[in-house]
């Protein structure tokens, strides 16, 4: 069983060890438009619904406690306060059903999550989310390399999520479902592109400004300035991604984290590892919003090469490099 | 003099094309001919260019090179073929000071006579454009011994450290500004 | 949606771009209408002669005016917005030439560049005889000594870009070659390089330059060798020095938050 709490979401999932998904109920703790979450009120929201999450997990998964062989939690990265109130509630379980307790690493999640969901092997992968923009590669296949996920294209100053969102509250969009799904709508209506800076930093800062400022003049629509800032934001991560493909000498992408699910961008993707005679695989909101099944998975392979927490250690971190774990799942071929 | 032949430059990218390439000294009807050139009843056309502040050969053959992409692409910058030539020796962009710098002036006393796809009847009457003055058979060392380094220095401006031995020479200093004018 | 993007483009409007863009665009445009399409690199055999495909283009092994010589060419990337790609494809062909020519103003060597073909967004030099540091590494086919010796060569070059206003923009080991003939360090592939003086931007192209080094190397020591040189050979080493590990930093910082 996973739990995942890291940011907005707080979430419970079973898994098997092959992957097969059996529960995985989720909440969000959803503002009113034009604001955005805060760690006391993210983690006061998870507290109110954890445990009717962890009786649905069960119920719907059809299992009872016993069942369960280890529970595992989001360790970090995220944000301080939520990620304790989930890490709480997991050690109270582990003390009354008798069940070890794994620490996992939320982008390491995502990934793992992704791969057996998608089926892909030793992808490139882009993780964007609110907070991380990440393009990372596990193997380079010409040489033996310590077992860790390896970050590439990471001095991109670009929290892609957290620049759409921030963009999302200023035009007054809704939260609901997220402000990212409704850009990416509002978006569809956009006719015509505005230039952009392309940087690959400090785009997350004054750009907001910028794009509002020029709406406010009547020189475009937001519907515009939807369209342009994806088609400009996207471009980017596409080439930041093909960039590290060409480095890695590998064919295939994998996308997570939250706006993985935009469809432009996995358009954009797509073509361009067509283009390299590749394969991309998306994976959709299910498993690309933070989900407690994740968690889980990505828990059990570690559980299963022997890796346990100590009770002492389930603390979280707000830092939480991913290429802090070794990977000791992986069998890889050289 | 009959058994002078000119110089026949070829080009990779236009294997039907050439250039025949005359060079002269002792020319005395410098002012004749370029009036003709720009009263345009020169034939046949020609580029009369000046020597002078000319590296190499390479770099003519270059400068060729790309006006004979703008003449194939409908792109010309200048008028003519042979115009475009003479521009193209320039690391401006600037076209009346390229043209001025790098083509014959009306008290040159040597010039290079080029012809794009010379006959040889054409080559023929570019010999006898300048009569008296005498054709250089080896074009190359002609040029070379012609060249006004100080010339070259003042239209190119190569830096002290990229002529170094090691990085690279004046020529690559002035096939790269010519090469990448358009995009300076 | 690619079909939309195009669609899109057609209704377009760009207000956006700065002055001097627009009075090159118009230059272009009025030439365009009447321009012939003519495939140089087909008409030397390049395509026969493929030697690789990166992220950014292919590059073709050519004979140009009879000299060894290679062409990168830029392609579509039919991903992006045509408005975006066409800007993107210019700047970065331009952005290559210059900051190649800048480099060996100041000392560093770089392929001879012959010519820029605006038309086919395509850049011609010398066929530098040689392999990629990461080759090299990969290879194992270098001593301790000849990489502290080239990554003290690497730290020299690298000061004497960034005192001179040239930022790289992609120092990877991918873009450091070894000359074949004498072992000299060959910088290439400009198309990211801007020129900036901005310590910012200087600790920018070290981090990139640190974590290209340690992924392909597994080891900090030749970085080390490469941050002595730098030292010792750039006047203004402090400020990148103390950027550079704020840019560390901020790096770690990043990955924090879900």
């Amino acid at each position: 069983m996973g739990f995942e709490g890291s940011a907005n979401k707080v979430a419970v999932g079973v898994v098997r060890s092959d992957g097969a998904i059996l529960s995985n109920p989720r909440k969000t703790y959803i503002t009113p438009p034009g604001t955005g979450f805060l760690p006391r009120e993210t983690a006061e929201h998870h507290r109110e619904v954890i445990l009717d999450l962890v009786q649905a997990a069960l119920d719907e998964a059809g299992v009872a406690p016993k069942d369960l062989d280890v529970l595992c939690y989001t360790k970090g990265p995220g944000m301080g306060a939520p990620l304790v109130s989930v890490a709480v509630v997991v050690r109270m379980l582990s003390q009354i059903w008798g069940k070890p307790i794994v620490g996992v690493n939320h982008c390491v999640g995502h990934i793992e999550m992704g791969r057996v969901v998608c089926g892909a092997v030793d992808p490139v992968v882009l993780y964007v989310s609110g907070g991380n923009t990440q393009v990372i590669a596990y193997n380079e296949k010409a040489r033996r390399i310590e077992r860790r996920y390896r970050i590439f294209g990471e001095t991109i100053d670009i929290a892609v999520g957290n620049c759409l969102d921030k963009f999302a509250r200023e035009i007054g969009l809704s939260n609901d479902p997220s402000p990212g799904y409704n850009i990416e709508q509002e978006a569809k209506k956009g006719t015509k592109f505005i230039d952009l800076p392309y940087a690959v930093k400090g785009m997350d800062v004054s750009l907001s400004g910028v794009l509002t400022e020029r709406m406010r003049r009547g020189e475009c629509t937001a519907a515009d300035l939807c369209f342009s800032l994806q088609e400009t934001i996207f471009a980017m991560l596409v080439e930041i991604t093909e960039r590290t493909m060409a480095h890695c000498n590998t064919q295939d992408v994998l996308i997570v984290g939250g706006v993985g699910c935009n469809v432009r961008l996995q358009e954009m993707m797509g073509e361009m590892v067509k283009q390299r005679g590749g394969a991309l695989y998306a994976t959709d909101d299910r498993y690309c919003v933070d989900n407690g099944a994740m968690i889980a998975y990505a828990g059990l392979l570690a559980f299963m090469e022997g890796d346990v927490t100590a009770m002492k250690d389930t603390t979280c971190t707000q830092r939480y490099r991913t290429d802090d774990v070794l990977v000791t799942w992986r069998k890889d071929k050289e | 003099m009959s058994s002078f032949a000119p110089t026949v430059l070829k080009f990779e990218a236009f294997p039907d094309r050439n250039l025949t390439v005359i060079l002269f000294k002792d020319v005395t009807n410098a002012k004749d001919v370029l009036d003709k050139l720009l009263a345009r009843t020169l034939e046949p056309e020609v580029a009369l260019v000046n020597p002078r502040p000319i590296q190499s050969l390479f770099a003519l053959r270059l400068a060729a090179h790309k006006a004979l992409a703008s003449r194939e692409r409908n792109a010309l910058t200048t008028r003519t073929l042979h115009s475009e030539l003479v521009y193209n020796l320039s690391a401006s962009k600037h076209i009346t000071e390229g043209l001025r710098r790098f083509g014959m002036d009306d008290a040159s006393d040597v010039v290079l006579a080029c012809r794009f796809d010379a006959s040889d009847a054409d080559a023929a009457a570019m010999l006898a454009m300048f009569p008296g003055a005498v054709p250089v058979n080896d074009v190359e060392d002609g040029m070379a011994a012609l060249r006004d380094d100080a010339l070259v220095k003042k239209y190119y401006k190569p830096g002290e450290l990229e002529c170094k031995e090691g990085i690279g020479s004046v020529e690559d200093a002035v096939m790269s500004r010519i090469g990448a004018r358009d995009v300076l | 949606m690619t079909a939309t993007a195009k669609r899109k483009a057609s209704e377009v409007v760009d207000d956006a771009v700065p002055p001097t863009t627009t009075a090159e665009a118009a230059t272009t445009t009025t030439t365009t209408t009447t321009t012939k399409v003519v495939d140089l690199i087909k008409n030397l055999g390049g395509y026969d002669n493929m030697i690789s495909q990166g992220a950014e283009g292919r590059v073709f092994a050519v004979t140009f005016l009879g000299k060894p010589a290679i062409v990168k060419q830029r392609f579509e990337k039919t991903y992006r917005h045509p408005i975006l790609d066409k800007k993107l494809t210019k700047s970065r062909l331009n952005m290559e030439a210059r900051g190649m020519m800048r480099a060996r103003k100041l000392g560093v060597i770089t392929p001879t560049l012959y010519y820029v073909d605006t038309h086919q967004a395509a850049i011609y030099m010398e066929r530098v005889d040689g392999a990629s540091l990461k080759e090299l590494i990969r290879a194992g086919a270098m001593t301790e000594e000849e990489m502290r010796d080239v990554g003290e060569e690497i730290g020299r070059v690298v000061a004497a870009m960034h005192d001179g206003g040239l930022i790289h923009g992609d120092l990877t080991t991918s873009n450091i070659l070894l000359r074949a003939r004498d072992q000299k360090v060959v910088v290439i592939d400009f198309g990211l390089a801007h020129n900036s003086i901005i310590p910012e931007d200087k600790g920018v192209d070290l981090y990139v330059l640190e974590r290209a080094i340690t992924v392909t190397h597994r080891s900090a020591a030749m970085f080390e060798h490469v941050m002595a040189a730098y030292k010792q050979h750039s006047r203004q080493w402090s400020a990148s020095f103390n950027k550079f590990a704020e840019v560390r930093m901020r790096g770690r910082k990043r990955s924090m938050i879900g």
